[in-house]
């Protein structure tokens, strides 16, 4: 049971691995259409975004210089990673909530406050989208769908499994090399 | 679910040095920007020190919660910390490749405080708005898993890098260095939290340079929509409100949120935007303070408070104890 609420089902988990070629925001949005295209539930339908990430020099490739990494002002890393990860992914109507923190891992984070949403504001929000990108130490994102309809989908043991499988075990235990 | 009753018990906060804009701004904007800015009513800004960033500011807020509203750090059982500023703290570990925002929080605030047992969590994307969207995680954080006190402190500053500015191109306001913290708590306080909603419009991200009429008539519809949804769920009407309070911008753009709001313009707190102008999302926090601080608040009276954000508008309904 997710949080010991049978009614919340996980759908459409999707990871991408580290990648040489892409920003952090470019996973995260790879890692949303992997599970958007893994769900029966259109993502102009989905009402909530909840979008993780807590390393925001990680925002450009690794190997960029200094002043590459720094590029992004503070403003136009909110706009980039809307527009990148939900809005050109088609989620048009999510609501977004960029979080960190939590005192597990990031992924934890996320999926608690996720799931807060659908237990206290079920009127609300019935379909959210979680998006984990940048744990710091590794460079993948990951993504799943946890929703309230009645769909088919399984119903998760607990929140830091799924922490775990978004965001993957501590680099040094690291085996998945990514989609 | 039904949420059991919120209270905000104490407010503080924390502001950069003050300057007149004339010095503050002399050499960054035009005469004619720097005249534009004095008819909306702006006269000063708020300016952090070489060593006083977000987290540093937030820091001061917080610490004037905890000596209001706890007996010891140790009862704080959540911090909420909200910012947009994620390049601007000028000391620490921020220059460390790879530092996380929250590392930042939890080395600078939390444990020069003694709130290393408190959870963290950090909050965004609302930008100015974000007060509301931690408000209402902290509300949610309650009701879900029982927590009984959280302190959300919401802090930004201006990041000293190239292109970054703090007067608005457009006029409509200038940013300040600031924070404010509130202690949200079951037991009873200073405040009730009535209501929380919030209203958020990708059509925004679409507008293009030229399409100002279409941005400002979606902002007023979120306002509107927000603040229809919070009157639905507290119960109230516009005419229930003693005072709004909200982000410190031009009076003309204040005038507008203060209509589509329906509570009126004589209504709207406005003492501090010649004061500092714009402490991000810090203005409503620090507003409500300011406006209590006045006597303009008798028990039973109510405020709307209201975060504006580029594409989330939030609202809450708040009761004077």
């Amino acid at each position: 049971m997710l949080n010991g609420d049978p009614m919340i089902r996980l759908l459409g988990l999707s990871v991408v691995g580290d990648s040489a070629a892409l920003c952090t925001l470019d996973m995260a949005a790879q890692a949303v259409e992997g599970t958007l295209a893994d769900v029966a539930i259109d993502a102009a339908a989905v009402q909530l975004a909840v979008l993780a990430c807590d390393d925001f020099e990680g925002d450009r490739p690794p190997g960029a210089d200094p002043a590459q990494r720094t590029a992004l002002l503070d403003n136009a890393f909110n706009e980039t990673a809307v527009r990148t990860v939900l809005y050109d992914r088609g989620l048009r109507a999510a609501a977004p909530f960029g979080v960190a923190g939590g005192g597990g891992s990031l992924g934890h984070a996320a999926v608690e406050i996720a799931v807060e949403f659908l237990q206290a504001e079920p009127e609300v929000f019935d379909v959210v989208v979680v998006v984990v990108c940048t744990q710091p130490g590794q460079r993948r994102a990951g993504s799943c769908v946890l929703t309230r309809r009645a769909v088919e989908g399984p119903v998760v043991e607990g929140l830091e499994q799924l922490a775990t499988r978004l965001c993957g075990e501590p680099p040094q235990a690291e085996s998945e090399a990514g989609r | 679910m039904s949420y059991g009753p919120v209270f905000i018990a104490a407010i503080g906060y924390a502001l950069g040095r003050f300057h007149p804009i004339e010095k503050a701004l002399g050499g960054a904007v035009t005469a004619e920007h720097l005249q534009q800015l004095r008819e909306h009513g702006f006269r000063n800004v708020a300016i952090g020190g070489p060593d006083e960033g977000p987290v540093t500011l937030a820091r001061r807020a917080v610490e004037q919660v905890l000596a209001s509203g706890v007996d010891r750090p140790s009862q704080v059982d959540a911090v909420i910390y909200t910012t947009c500023s994620y390049w601007s703290d000028r000391v620490g570990p921020r220059q460390r490749p790879g530092s996380a925002l929250s590392d930042r929080v939890t080395e600078q605030l939390l444990r020069p405080l003694g709130l290393s047992t408190a959870q963290l969590r950090v909050v965004y994307l609302a930008e100015s708005g974000n007060w509301v969207s931690a408000i209402r995680i902290a509300r949610n954080w309650m009701a879900v898993r029982g927590l009984r006190r959280i302190v959300v402190v919401t802090a930004d500053a201006v990041p000293d890098r190239p292109n970054e500015y703090r007067a608005m191109p457009n006029s409509v306001t200038i940013n300040s260095d600031g924070a404010a913290a509130v202690l949200l708590c079951t037991e009873g306080g200073v405040f009730q939290l009535e209501g929380c909603r919030q209203v958020t419009s990708s059509r925004m991200l679409g507008y293009v340079k030229g399409q100002g009429l279409q941005k400002y008539l979606e902002i007023i519809g979120g306002i509107r929509a927000a603040t229809d949804r919070l009157l639905a769920e507290a119960g109230t009407t516009a005419d229930d409100y003693e005072r709004l309070v909200t982000n410190n911008y031009s009076a003309q753009t204040l005038h507008g949120f203060a209509d589509a709001t329906g509570i009126g313009r004589q209504r709207l707190f406005t003492d501090n935007v010649p004061k500092f102008a714009h402490a991000f999302s810090a203005d409503v926090a620090i507003n409500l303070a300011d406006c209590d601080a006045s006597g303009a608040l008798s028990p039973g009276q109510r405020v709307l408070g209201l975060s504006t954000g580029p594409m989330t508008w939030g609202a809450v309904s708040l009761r004077r104890c």
